[in-house]
Formats: structure tokens, C-alpha cells, sequence
């Protein structure tokens, strides 16, 4: 018995310091917010955060502003359908420019469409689609939407399979289930792995995925990450490299919701095998690589909002760009989290998936 | 109705809920496999085995029976039975009864749940008829080892004569 006592001790022991060895509050800046879907920071504070439905809020040092900027072009928004991701341009301070992914058109007839527009502080101008996803699908899953910058400028853009569709991932003449690489105006790199291959979509830059959620460039690695859902487990936390295929569906760990195999295969020759991958689903949905100062002992380390665990997973990332021990972390807020990003003042920030959902700081107690 | 009878009943319904299953895992898992083999993936035939087996036994069965079914089986086989107590025709009745069921529980299922759709190889509308045929091959068992009962509790399959049964020879005036 006296044993057991001491095997009890040192199994909690370790999970109460490490719980315990970074302390942090919420603070709710705003609320109710319409499932939000994704944050910006601009240079003078204001935070906009876009909802799914189709807006584009305000929250300044007052709160949530009760007008959302206007000129948001009009989305599809159904199921997991509308606006998705905001992506300020790298010089938003002197252009104002940045650039907003949504889904577009109909139940029957929809895409994955990326504009760039000019927000003047109120409204949006000079709104130009830059990117459509072809051909159209139906249904309203599935659509990716996550952007990010490379280091040479070019725009990254995760899309869906949209769920019916996913041997489409593989079908090099679809846009479904893939990364793309854009320049900042929509056209297509003269470097992208495709662009010289007959009968390919020269926007690929990597295939074989189901649901892109998170795109995170590693400017200090010069390494480009992203995760993506998988469907009843194999949600995968991938390395994005030009032209390679992430095998979906061809090879996946996870199973259909019927729990029947989608495929017997786990690995295949010519496929990315991911850097890991969670089974069961936690349903991966936005990440940022932390590296800020107000938590020094994340930094370096992997924020991923989960919607389904309705937690953070906190990966640290070893020197040799390994993932480490997993923490899970913010269980207690008990809400689907929808995406996490690192301030501009160090804190993390992130959004909670309901339909009054909220805009949370978590930094440091006071 | 005895215990054997009711035995019999349970037997019935068992037979034809395992065989719809195992029908069905069979057919969505080679939809399954082909979709892949169109996208280049080498099938052999010993994938395919494994595959086929593996849905049966470790997660598919239970989901599909679960879900669709047992509880649509039920519900079929138990309209069937009135219908035959009054026109006979078993095996067409249960037959019928459990392709329909089967065709009208995996659509009604995916729609109801919250999953864009419980069972993706159901895309292919075909996958659901071909599924569904599971359900017709079911009732057809049903109807065979439940024969006795129908003889005993319906009039239709058995060798009544016409008119009441315990109608009495016309009398001469």
C-alpha cells in the first residue's frame, strides 16, 4: 500500500509543477462575437477579427466596436462555409493593405476565394479577388481558407477537399485539398514546382490534403508548417516542401466517422509521412509559433487552438525542429478554440468558436 | 406465440441484421478501395482482403449496425409482418421491407448527423443501393427461417380453404 502511495506521488508530482510553472490569466476583450474565425494585429492597437457569417469586427482599447467595417464582399456562409482568414500585407502600415479569405458562391456552385483590399480604419476599398479555387464544388464543407506570407513575399493559401471530393486532393488539375503559392496580386511565381507541367494548376505548391487549418512560417528555421484535419483521427501537423504530395486520401491514421477504413494504408512510397499527428482528433483549427516575451518558457513552441478537445496544445519544438512533449492547456475555458495568435505585446490571443464567442487575452497575472 | 416461436423471431431478425451488415461493410469498403485504386493507389488483392476484413470486424459492423440497421430492420419488419398477416407473400414483403429500410436509413442517418457524413463511401448513390440490397437479401432470410410462423399465424401462406374456416357443410333443404 505504502507503495502505491509513493508511485501516486511521483505520477502527480511532475503534472502539478508543470502545470504550475507558468502561471496566466484570461482577460476577455470582446464578446459576443458570431464564430469567429481568425485575428490581425494592426500597428495602433485595433484587433480585427473576422466571423464567420460575413463580418469584419473592430475591437480598439474601448472594446468591440458595434459596427463592423463595411465593404466585406459577400460570402457563402452556411455549415463551415463564409469568412475565413484576414492577412495584413507586410507593409499594411504604409498601404493598408491586406487580404481576406472566404468561401464564395453557392450551395451548388462554391470556392475558396482570396481578396485583397485597402482598409482605410472604417471601410474596406478597392476589393479585388486575387484567387478562386477551381473548379466549383457543392456541399458547404471543407474549405481550408488559412493564409500566410513566405519569406520571399508570396502568399501561402491552405484549401479543403471539400469533404465529397477528397480524391480531388490528388488531382493535380484541382485546386481542392492543396496548398497554393501566389504572388501578393493573385499571379502565379515563376519558381512554383507545377508551373511548368502540362495539365497541373500552376498555383500548387504542395498536394494530398484534407482540410488545411493553420499555415506558420518559421522565419528563423526558414520553415514553413501547417496543419490540417484529419477525419476520425490523423490530424496531422505537417512540413511543407514544394511540389510534395501529403498523401490524402491515399494514406491517412485516421478513420471515416463510420469508423470503416478510407484507407488501409498508413504510409506509401512518394508520400510525406506528418512530423506528428493526433489520434483522437483534438481537430486542429489555428497555430502560431510563440515567441514572445511575456511567457519565456513557451517560446519556442507551437499554440494549436483545437475545436473538438476544446483545449491549446502547446508543442515545443526541440532544436532540431522535433516536436516535444505535448501540454494541453486552457482546458478550463471549456469552448471550442477556434484559432490562437502571438501579440504584438507578447501575449497570446484567441478566439473561442460559439455563437457568442470571444476574443481572450492570456498573459501573465497582473 | 410459444417460446420457440419467439426464439425463432429473435433468430430471424439476428440472422438478417448480421448478414445486412456484413453485406453492406463488404460493399462500402470495395467502393472504398476502388475510389483509391483510381487515384493510382496499388490494391492487391491481399489489401483488399485485409481491408475488407479488418471493416468488418474491428468498428464499421458495429457503427452501421448501431445506427442503421437494427434500428431500421425493426421498424420494416414489423410494418412487413401486418402487411403479411393480411396478404401473405413473405419473402416479398420482408424482402422489400429491408431494402427499402436499408435505402432509406443510410440517407436519413447522414443527414441527421452532425458529420458531414457518417459513411463517405455513401457519396456514390450506388454504394447505398448495392448496401441496400443487403437489407433485401436480410428480409429474404428473415421471411425463410420465420416460414413456420407465418404458417401458423397467417392464413395467406398456408393451405386454408376458401371462405371461414369453421363454416359448416350447406344443409339440403
Amino acid at each position: 500500500m505504502r507503495n502505491f502511495i509513493v508511485s501516486i506521488i511521483f505520477i502527480i508530482a511532475p503534472m502539478w509543477v508543470a502545470a504550475a510553472s507558468v502561471d496566466y490569466q484570461f482577460e476577455v476583450l470582446a464578446e459576443p462575437l458570431e464564430h469567429p474565425w481568425s485575428i490581425a494585429f494592426l500597428p495602433d492597437g485595433v484587433i480585427l477579427v473576422t466571423e464567420r457569417p460575413g463580418r469584419l469586427r473592430i475591437v480598439g482599447p474601448d472594446g468591440l466596436r458595434p459596427m463592423p467595417v463595411a465593404g466585406v464582399p459577400e460570402v457563402f456562409a452556411s455549415g463551415q462555409a463564409g469568412l475565413l482568414d484576414i492577412l495584413l500585407a507586410e507593409d499594411f502600415s504604409d498601404s493598408g493593405v491586406l487580404y481576406l479569405s472566404f468561401a464564395y458562391g453557392d450551395s451548388d456552385e462554391n470556392h475558396t476565394r482570396v481578396v485583397r483590399a485597402r482598409f482605410d480604419g472604417e471601410t474596406l476599398l478597392e476589393v479585388t479577388p486575387i484567387f478562386t479555387t477551381q473548379p466549383p464544388k457543392s456541399g458547404d464543407a471543407h474549405y481550408g481558407g488559412r493564409m500566410a506570407w513566405m519569406d520571399d513575399g508570396t502568399l501561402l493559401l491552405g484549401t479543403g477537399d471539400g469533404f465529397y471530393f477528397r480524391e480531388e486532393s490528388q488531382n493535380l488539375e484541382s485546386h481542392l485539398g492543396k496548398i497554393i503559392r501566389i504572388r501578393d496580386d493573385g499571379t502565379v511565381p515563376d519558381d512554383n514546382p507545377f508551373v511548368n507541367t502540362a495539365d497541373v494548376r500552376p498555383e500548387i505548391y504542395s498536394y494530398g490534403h484534407r482540410n488545411v487549418q493553420a499555415i506558420v512560417n518559421d522565419r528563423d528555421l526558414g520553415v514553413i508548417y501547417a496543419h490540417e484535419h484529419g477525419p476520425r483521427g490523423g490530424d496531422e501537423l505537417n512540413v511543407i516542401l514544394p511540389g510534395r504530395n501529403y498523401g490524402w486520401p491515399i494514406i491517412s491514421h485516421g478513420k471515416d466517422y463510420s469508423r470503416a477504413l478510407i484507407t488501409p494504408f498508413t504510409a506509401y512510397e512518394g508520400m510525406e509521412q506528418p512530423l506528428l499527428y493526433w489520434t483522437p482528433s483534438i481537430a486542429p483549427a489555428g497555430m502560431t509559433l510563440y515567441d514572445g516575451a511575456l511567457f519565456p518558457q513557451w517560446q519556442r513552441s507551437f499554440f494549436v487552438a483545437a475545436l473538438a478537445e476544446e483545449s491549446v496544445r502547446r508543442v515545443p519544438m526541440l532544436n532540431g525542429g522535433e516536436p516535444g512533449e505535448q501540454e494541453t492547456l486552457f482546458k478550463e475555458l471549456e469552448q471550442r478554440i477556434r484559432d490562437i495568435r502571438s501579440g504584438p505585446d507578447g501575449a497570446l490571443y484567441l478566439i473561442t468558436d460559439e455563437p457568442e464567442g470571444r476574443l481572450i487575452r492570456v498573459a501573465p497575472p497582473r | 406465440m410459444n417460446s420457440s416461436m419467439v426464439s425463432r423471431l429473435i433468430l430471424g431478425f439476428l440472422a438478417a441484421v448480421v448478414v445486412t451488415v456484413v453485406w453492406g461493410s463488404i460493399v462500402q469498403t470495395q467502393f472504398n478501395l476502388a475510389a483509391l485504386a483510381g487515384i493510382g493507389a496499388d490494391i492487391g488483392v491481399g489489401t483488399n482482403l485485409r481491408a475488407t476484413l479488418t471493416d468488418i470486424f474491428s468498428g464499421f459492423s458495429l457503427t452501421y449496425a448501431g445506427y442503421m440497421v437494427l434500428p431500421a430492420l425493426l421498424i420494416a419488419f414489423i410494418v412487413a409482418w401486418l402487411v403479411v398477416q393480411r396478404t401473405g407473400a413473405a419473402f416479398l414483403w420482408f424482402g422489400l421491407a429491408g431494402g427499402l429500410a436499408i435505402l432509406a436509413a443510410i440517407p436519413l442517418v447522414n443527414w441527421l448527423s452532425p458529420l458531414a457524413l457518417l459513411i463517405g463511401a455513401s457519396r456514390d448513390v450506388w454504394c447505398t443501393v448495392l448496401m441496400a440490397m443487403g437489407g433485401a437479401v436480410g428480409g429474404l432470410l428473415f421471411a425463410w427461417v420465420t416460414r413456420p410462423l407465418q404458417r401458423s399465424e397467417s392464413g395467406a401462406d398456408t393451405q386454408r380453404q376458401p371462405g371461414p374456416a369453421n363454416s359448416s357443410p350447406p344443409i339440403p333443404t
